[in-house]
């Protein structure tokens, strides 16, 4: 579509990062707030899910379903020179529930990525831009 | 001691949308077909019920939103598992999309990495 | 498992066949005005075939009509057959047994829907929508009133006062006086009792007050109660009474908007950040309210003389004597009384209030217009069926476990025969219990699933069973009420204190919800067939507290609940 061209170029490519860490403990919460404190980032959010998962279970019966567990799914959007640092980051922030079997990150390429800014003046939150 | 951590890489992100109460299917199909992992979601989904008028009562709005993290050798196989028993053909039933990975970590079991160091 | 990794292009030939079609093909072409702006894209409305329609709905009622039917029929059966097994003939009225839990589960499905579609989303932005919108002295006060007028209104804890204000004046005045003379005493305590309990459970939220504390607090003042109580002379069937009440005080339609309310007040306070999900309001609201019938026997008791009210009993028994039959008008009546009132309240919110907050008001008005149809239809096949079949049940069960009748003497047969037979009725009518599976869905849906609403049903009947299983059996060796009561809230509070906030929540809540209208009628008569009339209360109460006790012992082998341990 011809009148879309100009587009790609106000919303440059970006990287999004999703952790799935347990939900106990208030973890996605902290995990959020250091990004904020910490990184400067803010485009993030969790929601509640329940997780199964495959290591964690040392002989899994054949047909039966897996306990599931209550999980938090933290997803971050980040541009893209960033990409490599939140990562890491978030590795170190999850280090042991990643130890324990209880988590795992992924990260995956955005082709277009919208500007975020919170409005000035909101009291608590600096004037952070993400991008 | 230094700590090294494991990068997956290979790494494929199947989601799947279906009514609520059928994401044990998806999720024993992901699992029969070689998938280590899934999280389920509850959300609510709209589409053709605005469009059915009165009748629209009749569908389900309530959605489970499944997601599995899988190699891309396996990929095909889960992908197709999970479309056959779901009945992903039969009209309504859901819906199933890929997104490419750069990248995962997760703890993996240290046997299970000896194993394929050559 | 990996050695199901296949290369991509699978080697074994997949049963399906695969082609690739551009999505480009199938989304609607977008049009531009002159300013280059997207003109919205209008989706036509859907052309249905008939056929289509008839699989639609189907598929939309089929499903929700055989879950409840499952666990009616068995249920109808079981009681049709067992009295077929004791009378040596077959039941009055088989065909209205069936008929009736045919009708039964259609408005269990009705309404069941109704709460999913109406009552539950409704409360839930109420109850998101108060803290925000007004001070927290208003907000106290509508929950307040919210809660007292639906325990007001609702039904199913009238057959209670109506059992005890059949009682033989000689054995138990208090009780008679109580549910006669003192009718509206009784109602309106019980009321306020809820109200306060509402109030206090959303205070709790949104100040992040512990639970377990109020719990194992309210617990132990209904103990001491309840222990004076049975000390005083003339207090006979008073303990049953006030604990029968609070086990029946939440009714399902009750249930939903409580339930929804606090999970509202608690997402909006907390922004889904902090353990629990605002649960725990229906089971303090069933310690409250057996806490109020407690204090209010004992200012009777206190207040006026002994011989006043046996004389007054005497006046006013009479008058009230007639047990009424149940008919279609009857339950139509009922079930509009029970929700009429609470919807005006609604409706007073939606137009003055809320009506920003709402988007979809028609699903919302749908989902109200059935559940209330639900309740009816439930009421009149319950009328048709099942407590008629209860009644029946009441005399030959009395038959069985007393001495005088056809049996020359209770033999440990005839025992055996009253617990084999009360032990499935309760598990049975739990299963069926419409509160109860509107909390399973809640929880399950809380949860995302985590916890099983099958599960907790299943585990809730089971305590149910238990707890009338040790009733029955206390009944048929004449043990005093307060003997069995006691020790079961001593353990109940015991085990409260070792278990997860969310966890007591859970169990109070379950334990609150059952029994409700199904279970009701079915227990009751099982206590007073076996023990005259005194005892049904009782037996509901035990049934309650062993879902409780069975839900927080199971807990120490089960895995944690999620959130378990907060911030």
């Amino acid at each position: 579509m011809p009148q879309t061209e100009t587009t790609p170029s106000h919303h440059p490519p970006g990287k999004w990062i999703t952790c799935i860490i347990p939900a106990e403990h208030g973890l996605d919460i902290d995990l959020m707030t250091t990004l904020k404190n910490g990184k400067g980032v803010i485009t993030t959010s969790s929601s509640r899910c329940r997780g199964y998962s495959g290591w964690t279970v040392t002989n899994p019966p054949a047909n039966a379903m897996p306990p599931a567990n209550p999980v938090s799914v933290v997803t971050v959007v980040v541009a893209e020179d960033r990409a490599e640092e939140i990562f890491l980051f978030l590795t170190q922030r999850i280090t042991h529930a990643l130890q324990e079997g209880n988590a795992i990150l992924f990260q995956g390429v955005l082709s277009h990525l919208s500007q975020y800014e919170l409005p000035v003046g909101i009291p608590g939150e600096g004037h952070i831009n993400t991008l | 001691m230094t700590r090294t951590m494991t990068i997956l890489t290979d790494v494929k992100l199947i989601t799947c949308i279906v009514q609520r109460g059928m994401s044990d299917i998806i999720v024993k199909a992901a699992r029969e077909a070689g998938a280590q992992g899934a999280t389920v979601t509850y959300a609510k989904g709209s589409g053709v019920r605005e469009r059915l008028g009165l009748l629209g009562v009749a569908v389900e709005v309530d959605k489970e939103i499944i997601t599995i993290v899988v190699s891309s050798q396996q990929m095909d196989a889960v992908f197709e598992h999970i479309y056959l028993a779901g009945q992903l053909d039969v009209p309504g039933m859901g819906f199933l999309y890929v997104t490419p990975l750069e990248k995962a970590a997760t703890f993996i079991p240290n046997d299970v990495l000896d194993k394929i160091k050559p | 498992m990996p050695q199901d990794n296949t290369p991509a292009p699978s080697p074994n030939t997949a049963p399906v066949t695969s082609r690739q079609v551009s999505y480009n093909l199938l989304t609607p072409k977008i049009k531009r005005n002159i300013r280059g702006e997207i003109v919205p894209h209008r989706t036509p409305p859907v052309k249905l075939t008939f056929q289509d329609k008839y699989r639609l709905l189907k598929n939309y009622t089929l499903g929700r009509f055989l879950k409840p039917f499952r666990v009616i029929l068995p249920l109808s059966l079981f009681l049709g057959s067992s009295q077929w097994l004791v009378l040596q003939h077959p039941p009055h009225g088989a065909g209205s047994l069936l008929l009736g839990s045919l009708i039964v589960s259609l408005g269990l499905m009705l309404l069941l829907e109704g709460v999913r579609t109406g009552m539950i989303p409704f409360g839930e932005i109420i109850g998101q929508a108060l803290p925000q919108q007004f001070p927290l002295p208003l907000v106290t006060t509508i929950l307040f009133l919210f809660g007292t007028g639906l325990t007001l209104f609702e039904p199913s804890w009238k057959p209670l006062l109506a059992a005890a204000s059949r009682l033989p004046v000689a054995t138990a005045p208090h009780v008679t006086y109580l549910a006669n003379a003192k009718a509206l005493w009784l109602e309106g305590v019980t009321g306020v009792a809820v109200g306060l309990a509402l109030v206090f459970g959303n205070l709790r939220v949104i100040h992040a007050w512990n639970l377990k504390p109020v719990v194992i607090g309210s617990l132990a003042l209904a103990l001491v109660l309840t222990l004076v109580s049975w000390l005083m002379p003339n207090q006979e069937g008073i303990i049953e009474l006030a604990w029968g009440i609070g086990r029946a005080t939440s009714a399902p339609i009750a249930v939903s908007l409580i339930l929804a309310l606090g999970t509202g007040v608690f997402v909006s306070v907390t922004h889904g950040n902090r353990a629990g999900w605002g649960l725990g309001l229906i089971g303090l609201s069933a310690l409250f309210a057996t806490i109020g019938v407690l204090l209010l026997a004992l200012a009777v008791a206190v207040t006026t003389p002994t011989q006043s009210i046996i004389a007054m009993a005497r006046e006013t028994v009479a008058s009230t004597r007639a047990a009424q039959p149940a008919s279609i008008v009857d339950a139509m009546d009922s079930a509009l009384r029970a929700t009429l009132p609470i919807v005006c309240c609604l409706a007073i919110f939606y137009l003055f209030v809320l009506k920003k907050n709402i988007r979809n008001p028609g699903m919302l008005l749908y989902g109200m217009a059935l559940s209330i149809l639900g309740l009816a239809v439930f009421n009149i096949g319950m009328g048709l069926g099942l407590s008629t079949a209860g009644v029946e049940m009441e005399l030959w069960l009395a038959t069985l476990s007393q001495p005088s009748a056809i049996l020359s003497a209770p033999t440990p047969s005839g025992y055996l025969a009253c617990i084999l037979f009360a032990v499935p009725l309760a598990f049975g009518a739990t299963l069926g219990e419409p509160g109860l599976n509107i909390f399973g869905s809640a929880v399950e849906s809380l949860s995302n699933g985590v916890l099983k609403k099958k599960r907790l049903i299943l585990l809730v009947a089971s305590g149910a069973a238990l707890g009338t299983a040790i009733g029955v059996i206390s009944m048929l060796f004449a043990l005093p009420f307060a003997w069995i009561l006691l020790p079961a809230c001593l353990l109940a509070m015991l085990l409260a204190l070792l278990s997860s906030e969310e966890r007591v929540a859970l169990a109070w809540d379950s334990g609150g919800v059952t029994p409700g209208p199904m279970a009701i009628p079915l227990i009751l008569s099982v206590g007073e067939g076996l023990g005259g009339a005194l005892n049904g209360p009782g037996i509901l109460a035990l049934a309650a507290l062993g879902s409780i006790i069975t839900y927080l012992a199971l807990g120490f082998w089960d895995r944690p609940i999620p959130g378990a341990t907060g911030e």
